[in-house]
């Protein structure tokens, strides 16, 4: 048996310290070069999914070396997988193609991820260039029952909670006070990604770790990913489907447990009469959007594909379609500089499932908000 | 010098401590295992 001494001790003492100062020291460093050069999204194989989770200096990085000099007008796509492009494939994710209508004016750089909402991800680079004074629109999609999602059930909360403690977001009353009180909360998610995020901004593991799975090598075994779990996730391809894929498969058959499972999806985003889901969806807004960021926002409410819609009966459509209609207003009146919903006369090939845009679709979308942005961007004076 | 020696091995221990205990801070963050490949 070795029994330390009190000098042995002291020097083990000093190597974790050492250790720990290096790599917080190093943590602080990388510059994640390979990540923010030439992005195109945060698609899945470097998400969640593979655990990787962006840090907010990682979303720093990607925005400060893509977005480039004041010339252009950022245009900083958030949302969901909607916005994110699932089912589509690039060239053709509908931000390519929003780009493309676009021009040289504009820089459109996709910050929306699959299961993300229109807070607690995309809004991130968002507010970083509000604090910067860049000129840029955010444009971020929500469905007809709630534009801001509570951060506790986002699988981004760490990066969030990042991004607050480094003083990233701006500075916000009513989130703040949530933010600091979720240390001593009850909520576990919240209590845990808030003390992340504190030890973190002292030891940099986030992105120092992040930076070798990255760069060097996968530190995890994952089960999709499998015996290419310890590949650098550099890497990994985007792994959306192929242009084709959708049309190749086709909507559940009407009478099935699928088609049945979709539809009480889209009845259930339906509010009905009552006042508590407004209220609802407001107090979200008034926790986690700040006016000054509501203020540069088009706010895009999306619908369900027609396969689904004409499902309903007439009553139900008319309320769904009156709801999307009513929540666009209802956010223009929180103060939205532009919120629209998506036309209901959209093809279900505009579609590839519930929810999801096709290729097609993703067309439509560009076609219908590059003028949208335009025009917004006049009016914030950042073009003439 | 052996007390050199041991007292360096205390100290290579203790980095490699500090390594590991980095890095786990860095994976406690992550879910246990992944979340399946979500549509929405």
């Amino acid at each position: 048996v070795i029994i330390p001494s009190r000098l042995n001790a002291i020097f083990f003492v000093c190597g974790v310290l050492l250790a720990m100062t290096g790599l917080a020291l190093a943590g602080n460093l990388v510059f994640p070069e390979e990540l923010a050069h030439g992005f195109l999204r945060f698609h899945a194989g470097i998400g969640p999914d593979y655990n990787f989770f962006p840090t907010a200096r990682e979303i720093k990085a990607t925005l400060d070396r893509n977005a480039g000099d004041d010339s252009k007008v950022t245009v900083i796509i958030g949302g969901s997988s909607v916005f994110h492009g699932t089912g589509q494939k690039h060239p053709r994710i509908w931000t390519e193609l929003l780009q493309k209508d676009l021009g040289d004016r504009f820089r459109v750089l996709n910050f929306a991820v699959r299961a993300g909402a229109a807070n607690g991800f995309g809004e991130i680079p968002a507010e970083m260039a509000l604090q910067e004074g860049r000129p840029f629109i955010y444009v971020c999609d929500n469905n007809i029952q709630g534009f801001a999602a509570p951060v506790e059930r986002s699988f981004f909360r760490k990066t969030y909670f990042d991004a607050w403690q480094r003083g990233y977001l701006l500075s916000w009353p009513a989130r703040d006070r949530m933010m600091r009180d979720a240390l001593w909360g009850q909520s576990d998610n919240l209590r845990e990604a808030s003390w992340g995020a504190v030890l973190d901004s002292y030891l940099n593991f986030n992105d120092f770790w992040n930076y070798v799975t990255f760069r060097y090598t996968g530190t995890i075994w994952n089960s999709l990913a499998a015996l290419d779990s310890f590949e650098p996730l550099r890497k990994s391809d985007d792994p959306e489907n192929s242009p084709g894929w959708s049309a190749s498969v086709p909507y559940p058959p009407i009478g099935s447990d699928d088609n049945a499972h979709a539809m009480s999806v889209v009845r259930g985003e339906i509010f009905g009469s009552g006042p508590d889901q407004w209220n609802a969806a407001q107090g979200q807004i008034e926790l986690y959007v700040p006016p000054a960021l509501r203020a540069k926002t088009l706010s895009v409410t999306h619908l369900n594909s027609p396969y689904f819609t004409t499902q309903l009966t007439a009553q139900e459509r008319q309320e769904f379609f009156q709801q999307a209609t009513r929540f666009a207003l209802f956010l223009k009146q929180l103060g939205f500089h532009q919120a629209i919903a998506v036309p209901n006369d959209w093809d279900k090939d505009d579609y590839h499932d519930v929810v999801h845009l096709s290729m097609q679709g993703g067309q439509k979308l560009a076609d219908l908000l590059a003028p949208e942005i335009v025009k917004m961007a006049m009016e914030l004076g950042y073009i003439k | 010098m052996r007390g050199i020696a041991l007292n360096a091995c205390w100290m290579l221990g203790g980095l490699i401590s500090g390594l590991v205990f980095h890095y786990m801070l860095y994976r406690i963050g992550l879910p246990l295992k992944p979340f399946i490949y979500v549509a929405f």
